[in-house]
């Protein structure tokens, strides 16, 4: 028997396509309808990974408020947003409750997959420290490909998975300018230009937390980003 | 035309009203004239009964009264008020210097068999005062003034004058004024039987002589103890021949130098007319009488002396207010005196008239005076012809209504009340156009020119019909507002339905795909993922407006170098649009400027897409950054066709298009409503214009070098 993942989406037809393609890549899933009916399910048993859409029914925020619940439930229960709403706000609210991921569901069910495969597996290697790890350093930065960990000046970076594979991608070629699309193609995403720029900033912000002196990553005007090596 | 000067011309109606007060006050103008007219006919009525009834009042003769009469040989003397000195001069008569008399010398023999008649040869005037008669002459000499000679024979054989006195019912006297030398001297007259006559001074008979350049005068004065009614006087001029000896060469006077010539009456007022006027006497009422043929007998009284000053008595403000009623109301003809005095008589038809026995009445007015006259003539009636006239004359103020009080306030108050009510009603305009122009302006104020409603109209307080306007336009307004906003966000929310069932679609499709399916079946599947694939980014095109509206609102300016992104940018356009050729202008200079270089990146990514789009392959893009007075002008133009004349203005709105090829990805006309956000968001504007030559497009984005916002 595969992980057990949870669906909680209102639209029934969405739910069983996400169950057929997700139990045809071997998990197990149960499919939710409205906020009351998951959370009484997480109750008796947690899932091990929770795909929440934001609008439940009649409650038009009921996702936010699951996650959060379920967040109390669990610290590090890998969550992934999929919504229609494409809005930067509520991207922003939906990672802020500690969402792993915010998705929008024109994403394709491959990147779907892709995604919930990366995140069990930076769970497993969570769980499992000794493994070996890979890791990629540039001078603060400490990356760990295989727990899809970040840190800085050897603080944690609490990165969500797009963000993780946004960071690696420019570490990974010190100086070299990255353009938004490869960019949206290492983070397994379909995405805007305008996205790009909205996670760029928040990942600075989330290194500027920790050091207010971070300038690594530097934009290129017009063509994308890159990973400034000499300010690190 | 403004609603102000419509409500002045609807004001002007109420100047009806002191035009019905003037017709009025004309109308009883005439009835006030015509009163002051009957009064002064009465009066004039009861003098001439009076004076009717006594004929001697103006004839002192009743033979005289009685005759016919050729009046040219009558002398007449003016009555007096001043003493006359008997020097020869002319000063004492000034006051009658317009009333002498001219008469013509008249030749006899040579040198003057036919001396022309010269009018002014001779002047002479007459005068009494209550004892004597004044008689001053003045001749002009055509040829030499000969002084009497005692030595020789005759009773006067230089230049003289012969003074012909009869009382009634006697013959004729004579006296002569003659004299050796200027100076003063004595009438003389001849007594005895004609051949032992004897020359004998007249001392009552006073007299000077006085010479001059051309001629002579002589004052003379003689006691009206001798005077009977009838009295002439003829001049007489003497010149001498080779031989010395004197002859009469030329005369002069009422009488002609003839035996048993006729002579005239001696005319002057009767004392006792001035009696029986007497108690016709009035303040400012001026009574004349005249005889037949309209000499002068009696004058009493004066038409007010402060009447006549009053035209130059301007200090009083009343009297000006007065001037403006009098310029209005007054009717009195300004005319000069329509009749003259000359040598005692009154002139002009109004007198002729008097005297063929037609009553008068007229009105007349002296030019810059305001004072009217009337005046009022009467014959006197006698038994056979009429025997004079009576003339009264009065002065009144021009308007009379004026000279009622009562009047003259109504008048004060009425033009006060119309000033008010038209003062009142211009106000009241002009707050009324102030208030629906101030509603037109806030009107318009609150509607952008691109027909968006920027902020609310605070509708007026008050509860009349203005109020009432604009508080439906308020209402008005922020319903097409809440239209407006439901319109923007239709497309978001549009697109935020739409995704769900999409998401149906392309979840089941590709669920589908990982079953077996036939090849017909695959290429069908792959058809509609395509199919779902332009739907996604359709969806994605609608809702784009309304993420960079928000992201707008969520980045936070930060100072940066628009010349360094605007270059940046340019260096990825031709690796992006391989088939068109660029140009990049930017002063050389760094352009420092505050906002967000990321939303500046996507604005002209919009504007250089746009202009791919229309660019034909090798065609040139140009962009271009200015600076100039505080501001940057950055500018993307291309080669291509030219813009439609009417769409140039709704190129930034949502969902306009001008495009006329549909090409494989979707076009919602957002690009450069994109655009117009984020200058405008940045403090700038935006436009669009055809090239110069026609060759292509440009648009232009103009940035604040200082951010405001």
């Amino acid at each position: 028997m595969g992980r057990q993942i949870a669906i909680v989406e209102d639209e029934p037809v969405i739910g069983q396509n996400y169950r057929e393609i997700l139990e045809r890549n071997g998990y197990a899933v149960s499919v939710y309808c409205s906020r009351p009916e998951a959370l009484a399910a997480f109750r008796k048993k947690l899932p091990e990974l929770a795909i929440i859409d934001v609008g439940l029914g009649d409650e038009v925020e009921g996702g936010f408020e699951l996650c959060r619940e379920l967040r109390g439930m669990a610290r590090h229960l890998p969550i992934i947003f999929l919504t229609a709403r494409d809005s930067e706000f509520d991207a922003i609210s939906g990672l802020r409750l500690g969402a792993d991921d915010y998705l929008t569901k024109d994403i394709s069910l491959e990147h779907l997959v892709a995604r919930i495969v990366a995140l069990f597996r930076r769970l497993e290697a969570i769980r499992e420290p000794e493994s070996s790890s890979e890791v990629l350093q540039r001078d603060h930065l400490v990356l760990d490909t295989a727990r899809m960990t970040a840190t800085w000046m050897d603080q944690f970076v609490p990165l969500t998975l797009t963000e993780f594979w946004l960071v690696h991608a420019l570490a990974l070629h010190p100086g070299h300018v990255k353009s938004r699309q490869q960019l949206m193609d290492a983070a397994n995403a379909v995405l805007d230009d305008n996205t790009i720029t909205s996670h760029v900033k928040r990942i600075r912000k989330k290194f500027l937390e920790i050091d207010p002196e971070f300038s690594a990553i530097e934009t290129s005007y017009g063509f994308g980003y890159r990973w400034n090596p000499a300010k690190s | 035309m403004s609603l102000r000067t419509q409500l002045l011309i609807v004001s002007l109606l109420t100047l009806a009203l002191p035009w019905a007060g003037c017709q009025y006050v004309r109308e009883m103008e005439g009835v006030l004239r015509k009163g002051q007219e009957d009064s002064l006919l009465a009066t004039a009525r009861a003098i001439t009964h009076v004076l009717a009834n006594q004929p001697e009042a103006l004839y002192r003769y009743p033979e005289h009264m009685r005759q016919l009469g050729d009046t040219e040989l009558d002398v007449y003397a003016h009555q007096l008020q001043d003493p006359i000195t008997i020097d020869g001069f002319a000063d004492d008569w000034e006051p009658f210097r317009h009333d002498f008399v001219a008469l013509p010398m008249r030749g006899l023999r040579d040198p003057y068999p036919s001396l022309p008649e010269q009018e002014g040869r001779v002047r002479y005037i007459a005068g009494v005062d209550a004892e004597d008669l004044y008689l001053f002459v003045y001749v002009e000499d055509p040829g030499e003034v000969l002084y009497h000679n005692p030595t020789r024979d005759g009773t006067a054989n230089g230049d003289h004058l012969m003074l012909h006195l009869r009382s009634e019912g006697r013959d004729v006297e004579r006296y002569w004024i003659r004299t050796a030398a200027p100076g003063d001297l004595h009438a003389v007259r001849e007594t005895g039987p004609q051949q032992r006559r004897r020359v004998r001074q007249e001392r009552r008979i006073r007299g000077h002589w006085q010479p001059h350049a051309t001629g002579y005068q002589v004052e003379l004065r003689v006691p009206l103890s001798m005077l009977g009614p009838e009295f002439g006087f003829t001049i007489m001029d003497m010149e001498a021949d080779e031989g010395g000896s004197r002859y009469q060469a030329a005369w002069s006077g009422t009488v002609v130098p003839e035996f048993q010539a006729p002579l005239g009456y001696l005319i002057y007022p009767p004392p006792i007319l001035s009696r029986l006027l007497e108690p016709f006497r009035q303040p400012g009422l001026k009574v004349r009488v005249t005889d037949r043929s309209g000499r002068l007998l009696a004058s009493l009284g004066q038409l007010s002396l402060s009447d006549w000053l009053g035209a130059f008595d301007d200090t009083a403000p009343r009297l000006q207010l007065h001037d403006f009623y009098r310029a209005i109301l007054d009717t009195v003809p300004r005319k000069h005196l329509i009749y003259l005095e000359q040598n005692g008589r009154l002139r002009g038809t109004f007198i002729e008239a008097t005297l063929l026995g037609q009553e008068q009445a007229i009105w007349r007015r002296q030019a810059d005076a305001r004072k009217a006259i009337i005046a009022v003539a009467h014959p006197v009636a006698g038994a056979e012809r009429v025997l004079g006239a009576v003339i009264l004359e009065q002065s009144s103020d021009a308007v009379l209504t004026l000279t009622n009080h009562a009047i003259t306030q109504l008048f004060n108050t009425t033009f006060l009340a119309i000033g008010l009510a038209i003062a009142g009603l211009l106000g009241f305009a002009t707050i009324l156009s102030l208030r629906i122009r101030r509603l037109r302006d806030a009107t318009e104020r609150s509607v952008t020119s691109e027909g968006e409603i920027h902020h609310e109209l605070i509708p007026v307080g008050t509860g009349d019909e203005l109020g009432d306007l604009s508080r439906s336009f308020a209402s008005l307004l922020r319903r097409l507002d809440d239209y407006n906003n439901y319109l923007q966000t239709l497309a978001s929310k549009l697109s935020h339905e739409l995704r769900t069932p999409l998401a149906v679609v392309s979840s089941s499709l590709e669920n589908l795909e990982q079953e077996t399916l036939s090849e017909q079946a695959r290429i069908c599947s792959q058809r509609a993922r395509e199919g779902t694939g332009r739907l996604r980014a359709i969806l994605t095109a609608l809702s784009e407006a309304t993420r960079v509206e928000q992201s707008i609102q969520a980045t936070e300016p930060e100072p940066f170098d628009l010349r360094e992104v605007a270059e940046g940018s340019v260096h990825s356009y031709q690796a992006v649009f391989p088939a068109h050729r660029f140009r990049f202008v930017a002063p050389d200079r760094p352009c420092p400027m505050t906002g967000s270089p990321d939303l500046i990146v996507q604005m002209l990514d919009k504007l250089v897409d746009n202009a791919a789009d229309f660019c034909p392959e090798e065609g040139w893009i140009e962009i271009a950054l200015e600076r100039e007075r505080g501001q940057y002008r950055l500018s993307v133009a291309n080669e291509g066709p030219a813009l439609p004349e009417h769409m140039q203005e709704q190129l930034f709105d949502q969902l306009v298009s001008v495009r006329e090829k549909r090409g494989d990805s979707p076009h919602l006309g957002l690009g450069l409503y994109i655009v117009k956000l984020i200058a405008e968001h940045h403090g700038g504007s935006i436009s669009a214009h055809n090239l110069p030559d026609a060759s292509g497009v440009e648009f232009q984005v103009v940035l604040p070098a200082r951010q405001t916002r």
